[in-house]
């Protein structure tokens, strides 16, 4: 079976949001939901060292994150219609609008904070991997506008390829992969944390929640 | 960063968790008298704790229906039944809708003229008991997921038990106030206010627990402690209310003749605003292991 999967590059990104920005407009969503955010996650301290000077070991780094079509989600297990599932043919987490009720429980599970109930639709919406697009044969919309190229859409076998050095994502803020495991690849920038060994906090609450 | 939002969000289900559990409880204590002693009953009395059966029902059915309120398609809501066994959520709406139809059909059949077979009515109201307990257990599981950091805990389920049992109680004296049933000495008054009693103390000390282990628990956005700063002082005004409640019961219940009515009333509305107060808290402290809360 084929299995879509992201790749995320923490060593290019500026954290610009333009990836953001480019899927609310294709999506016209509204301020409130956003399919993709940029976390800023920062932390470290001041210590006094042997001459009586302070070092600074601070740090602040960006992790774009969508919806990733996790292997086992927590999501689909707690849906209560089944609306919520993952696509047979490409693996995409995808919500059938038909049978959603709107309750809101695939929020509340969801480590990455991916679905949302739109209260005007009365359903849940999300990521889906531009399943458009990528049937059409291009990457998804956040992919193409990224001006650094940090972002990345294909099969798992086709991003393992291309991004030899990235991992499955298991750095913070994100949770650690096994509760999910997400497709995602990352490959992460100098001072990424381990989730489970994370010390610092997102910075930027108002925008990703 | 607090978590009012999400409370106020769910507020519905705060409701729903309240209600449902400590009517389905109820339900099962006023049904006991049926159960163990049917027959040896007076007939008028059976008939009246029968017909008077459908309070505790109404309850649960009030938390069901609100519950439902906060969906935002409820067309679909036949889907539900395609998760039944897989899906937590499909579990409790299941057999919640399964117990409060049994119990709806039973409570319409104590209408009939005729004295019925009281064996058989015995056991059929037995059968719903056990659905009724069937539909707290399923509650209690229903929000257990493991990437919910602060409800994935023992305490989750127990805390659940623990309300139905502190208000399931005061819900049946007020019940069997209204069906004018009474026991000899007041003992199974005095049973149920003894049964409230000990598991209020119980959820004291969970809730308190539970509190202590809010400030280490935390994600990458906050701790469950910044979420709800006001849990710890709240289990103390739960547990006020929940004093008062069982003042107000044990007097209802001992009453000689017949309490006034605001009595039971009283005790059963506190204690419920007392879990109420808690299981709005429940929904304040909700975290995920990553970036949601």
């Amino acid at each position: 079976m084929t299995q879509y999967a992201f790749y995320f590059n923490g060593k290019r990104c500026t954290g610009c949001k333009t990836c953001e920005l480019a899927c609310k407009d294709r999506y016209d969503l509204t301020p409130e939901i956003s399919y993709r955010k940029v976390f800023e996650y920062g932390g470290g301290d001041w210590t006094k060292d042997a001459d009586g000077f302070y070092v600074p070991d601070v740090f602040t780094y960006y992790v774009s994150v969508a919806c990733n079509h996790c292997d086992d989600p927590a999501c689909t297990k707690v849906c209560p219609t089944g609306a919520m599932h993952k696509d047979a043919d490409g693996g995409l987490v995808l919500v059938d609008a038909d049978r959603c009720i709107g309750c809101g429980y695939c929020h509340m599970a969801c480590p990455y904070n991916a679905p949302k109930v739109d209260r005007e639709k009365g359903h849940t919406v999300k990521c889906d991997g531009c399943a458009e697009r990528v049937a059409a044969g291009q990457k998804p919309i956040c992919v193409e506008a990224c001006p650094l190229r940090a972002l990345d859409f294909g099969t798992k076998e086709e991003m393992e390829q291309a991004h030899g050095d990235s991992q499955v994502a298991d750095i913070a803020p994100l949770p650690q992969k096994e509760y999910t495991h997400p497709n995602l690849y990352v490959d992460p920038c100098k001072h990424a944390q381990m989730a489970n060994e994370a010390t610092g906090k997102v910075a930027n609450i108002l925008e990703v929640m | 960063m607090d978590g009012m939002l999400t409370a106020f969000d769910e507020i519905t289900l705060v409701l729903f968790t309240t209600l449902a559990p400590a009517g389905a409880l109820a339900y099962v204590l006023v049904a006991l008298p049926l159960i163990v002693s049917g027959d040896r009953l007076l007939e008028e009395a059976r008939r009246r704790l029968d017909r008077f059966l459908c309070v505790p029902v109404v309850v649960a059915m009030i938390g069901l229906v609100a519950s439902a309120t906060h969906l935002g398609n409820p067309a679909n809501a036949l889907y539900v039944i395609t998760g039944f066994g897989r899906s937590p959520l499909s579990n409790e709406v299941v057999c919640g809708s399964v117990f409060l139809s049994a119990a709806g059909i039973f409570w319409l059949t104590s209408f009939s003229e005729g004295p019925g077979r009281i064996g058989v009515r015995g056991v059929v109201v037995a059968i719903i008991s056990v659905l009724g307990l069937v539909f707290v257990g399923v509650i209690s599981l229903a929000y257990d997921a493991s990437t919910i950091l602060t409800w994935n805990t023992p305490y989750t389920p127990l805390t659940t038990w623990l309300n139905a049992l502190s208000g399931g109680p005061l819900l049946a004296i007020l019940t069997m106030r209204l069906a004018r049933f009474y026991t000899a000495g007041h003992k199974l008054g005095r049973a149920l206010v003894a049964l409230a009693a000990l598991a209020l103390v119980a959820s004291v000390i969970v809730y308190g627990l539970w509190g202590s282990l809010l400030p280490e628990l935390r994600n990458s956005l906050a701790s469950a402690a910044e979420l709800a700063p006001l849990f710890m002082p709240s289990i103390g005004l739960f547990a006020l209310l929940g004093i008062a409640a069982l003042v107000l019961g044990f007097k209802a219940a001992t009453w000689h003749g017949e309490a006034p009515l605001w009595l039971p009333i009283t005790s059963t509305v506190l204690m419920l605003v007392a879990i109420f107060l808690m299981r709005f808290q429940f929904y304040m402290i909700h975290m995920t292991v990553g970036v949601g809360v």
